[in-house]
C-alpha cells in the first residue's frame, strides 16, 4: 500500500484552512501551533490520510528545543500531537525552505541552515516520531560549481550532530542539482534521496527514464524505512495579476509551478513505473492540498481501478 | 492584542459557555478557561474565546459580552485545575487549559433571544461585531471569502463579480 500525503495546509475545512502556515512568524505560542497540528491530524485520520508534512516554520528560531520542553504547556502538546500521529499511523515529515542550504558558498547562510535543520530534527524528536520522519533538504549553492556545492554539503553534514544527521534526506531540484548529483551525495554521506517526479521532468540531464530514476532513489533508503517520494504536476493555466486600474495582467505559469489539482494520468504513469519496486509514501504537492488528494483518489477509481487499491 | 480595533475581522473565535459567575470571574482574575478534551469542539481552532453568559448572570444573562485572546494551551487533569474539588466525578478527566489575555468587552452584547442551550459556536471576530443574535454567530460567508482570497491561483477562467467585470470593461466574454 502506497500512502498519499498532504503538504502543510488543509483546505477541506473552514477552521483549518488558515491554520498551520507561518504560525511562528505570527508570534503564536508553540503550544497553540501544536494544538492546530493535533486538529489537522484528526482531520487527516477522518479522511484516512496517513502522511503529513508539518509546516517548516512550526518552530521559530527562538524556540530552542530545551526551552520548549521546559514549558509544561509545550511538552503537553508535543506529547499529545505525537501520540495522535502514532495512534492514527500518520507519518510526519518536514521540508526545509530553499534557504536551508548546506551546500551554499556563504558560511553564514550555511550556519543558519544548520541551526534550522537542527531545530526541525528536534521537533520530530520531541514528537517521538520514528525513523521514517525525515527533514527534506535541497543541496543549495550555485549550479556553475555543483561538485564544490556537493562537497560543502557533505562536509557540513558530517559536522552535524548524529541525531540531526539521521533525520536528513536530500531531494534533487528542477534547475540545478539533478538526480545524479544527489545520488553522488548519497554515495559520500549515506543520506537517502527523495525522488520528485516533476523535478525529473524539468531537469533530467542524463535523460534517464522514470522507472529507473525512481528505483535508483528508492535504493538509497535504509532497510525498514519507507522512502518518501514527491509528486506534483505542472500548472498550465495563467495567473491574473491585479492592477490598480483596469483589467488584470495575464501571466503565464512559471516552469515548475504546481497545478491546483493533479493530473491523474501522470500519476498513473508513476504507479506503473513503481511496479515491482518496494513500497513508498507519496507526498502530493498541489495548491489544492487535501482536496487534490481526495480528487486523485476518485480519479484513480475512475481511470485505473486496478491501481486504486494500491494507494491509500 | 489588548484593543478590539487591533483584532482582524477574520480572526477565529470560539464562543464558550460560562455557566456560573465564578467561571467568568476566574477568566477575568486568573486568566484561564477549561475545555474537556473528550468533549472539545472539532476542530478546536481559535485565536479568541468569547463567553456566553447563562441565566445565572441576572441582568447580563443569555448574551455574549466579553472575549479574550488565547495565549497558550496545556493539558491537565481536572483535579489539578480545581484542587478544591478532588472527588468530582470527572476529577480524573483531561482538560485543555487555555491561558488567556485580559477580558475585552464587545461594544454591543450579542443576545440570545430564543436559543438557550448554547455549547460551543465557532465564529469570527467580524461576525461577533455584526451579529444581532447568537444564532447569527455561525461563520459569515463574508469572512470566509476574505480567507479564501489567496488560496487559489485564479486563472483567466476565474469567476469574478459582475462589478469587477464591469470595471474591467475590456475583458473578453467568458474571461
Amino acid at each position: 500500500m502506497l500512502r498519499l500525503g498532504v503538504a502543510t495546509r488543509i483546505l477541506g475545512h473552514d477552521r483549518l484552512r488558515n491554520a498551520g502556515v507561518h504560525q511562528a512568524e505570527a508570534g503564536t505560542h508553540v503550544s497553540l501551533r501544536l494544538l492546530r497540528v493535533c486538529e489537522v491530524l484528526r482531520y487527516l485520520q477522518a479522511h484516512h490520510i496517513g502522511f503529513y508534512r508539518l509546516p517548516e516554520d512550526l518552530l521559530a528560531a527562538e524556540d530552542s528545543a530545551g526551552a520548549m520542553l521546559a514549558q509544561r504547556a509545550a511538552a503537553d502538546m508535543f506529547g499529545e500531537a505525537g501520540a495522535l500521529a502514532r495512534s492514527a499511523a500518520i507519518r510526519l515529515t518536514v521540508h526545509s525552505a530553499l534557504s536551508s542550504a548546506l551546500g551554499t558558498a556563504a558560511p553564514d547562510v550555511a550556519a543558519r541552515a544548520g541551526q534550522v535543520v537542527g531545530l526541525q530534527a528536534a521537533l520530530l524528536d520531541a514528537l517521538g516520531a520514528g525513523a521514517e520522519s525525515v527533514v527534506v533538504l535541497h543541496v543549495g549553492g550555485a549550479s556553475d560549481d555543483r561538485a564544490a556545492a556537493i562537497e560543502r554539503f557533505a562536509a557540513r553534514f558530517e559536522r552535524l550532530a548524529p541525531a540531526v544527521r539521521r533525520r536528513i534526506a536530500v531531494e534533487h531540484d528542477d534547475t540545478r542539482f539533478g538526480l545524479f548529483d544527489v545520488l553522488r551525495l548519497h554515495r559520500i554521506t549515506g543520506v537517502p534521496v527523495v525522488f520528485d517526479a516533476l523535478h525529473l521532468q524539468l531537469h533530467n540531464p542524463e535523460r534517464i527514464g522514470l522507472a529507473e530514476a525512481l528505483s535508483l532513489a528508492l535504493a538509497t533508503w535504509p532497510p525498514g524505512v519507507r522512502p518518501e517520494v514527491h509528486f506534483s504536476t505542472q500548472r498550465t493555466e495563467a495567473h491574473m495579476q491585479p492592477q490598480s486600474r483596469g483589467a488584470p495582467h495575464v501571466l503565464a505559469p512559471r516552469p515548475g509551478q504546481h497545478s491546483d489539482y493533479l493530473n491523474p494520468f501522470e500519476f498513473i504513469a508513476l504507479l506503473n513505473a513503481a511496479r515491482g519496486l518496494p513500497p513508498f509514501d507519496i507526498m502530493l504537492e498541489a495548491k489544492a492540498a487535501d482536496l487534490a488528494l481526495l480528487r486523485l483518489r476518485t480519479d484513480l477509481q475512475r481511470y485505473a481501478p486496478e491501481l486504486a487499491s494500491r494507494v491509500q | 492584542m489588548h484593543r478590539l480595533d487591533d483584532i482582524p475581522w477574520g480572526a477565529p473565535v470560539m464562543v464558550c459557555v460560562v455557566p456560573r459567575p465564578a467561571d467568568l470571574e476566574r477568566v477575568r482574575v486568573e486568566g484561564w478557561y477549561r475545555v474537556p478534551v473528550a468533549h472539545a469542539p472539532a476542530p478546536l481552532i481559535a485565536d479568541y474565546l468569547a463567553f456566553y453568559q447563562t441565566a445565572a448572570y441576572g441582568a447580563e444573562r443569555w448574551a455574549v459580552r466579553y472575549l479574550a485572546a488565547v495565549r497558550a494551551v496545556q493539558i491537565m487533569l481536572r483535579r489539578e485545575l480545581l484542587p478544591d474539588q478532588p472527588h468530582h466525578p470527572r476529577a480524573g478527566e483531561r482538560y485543555y487549559r487555555f491561558t488567556l489575555g485580559p477580558l475585552l468587552q464587545l461594544p454591543l452584547a450579542v443576545p440570545s433571544r430564543h436559543l438557550r442551550r448554547v455549547t460551543f459556536i465557532p465564529t469570527t471576530f467580524g461576525q461577533l461585531l455584526r451579529a444581532s443574535d447568537v444564532t447569527e454567530l455561525w461563520q459569515s460567508p463574508l469572512d470566509q471569502e476574505a480567507e479564501w482570497g489567496d488560496v487559489w491561483a485564479a486563472g483567466v477562467n476565474a469567476r469574478h463579480s459582475g462589478a469587477q467585470r464591469r470595471a474591467w470593461g475590456a475583458m473578453p466574454a467568458g474571461g
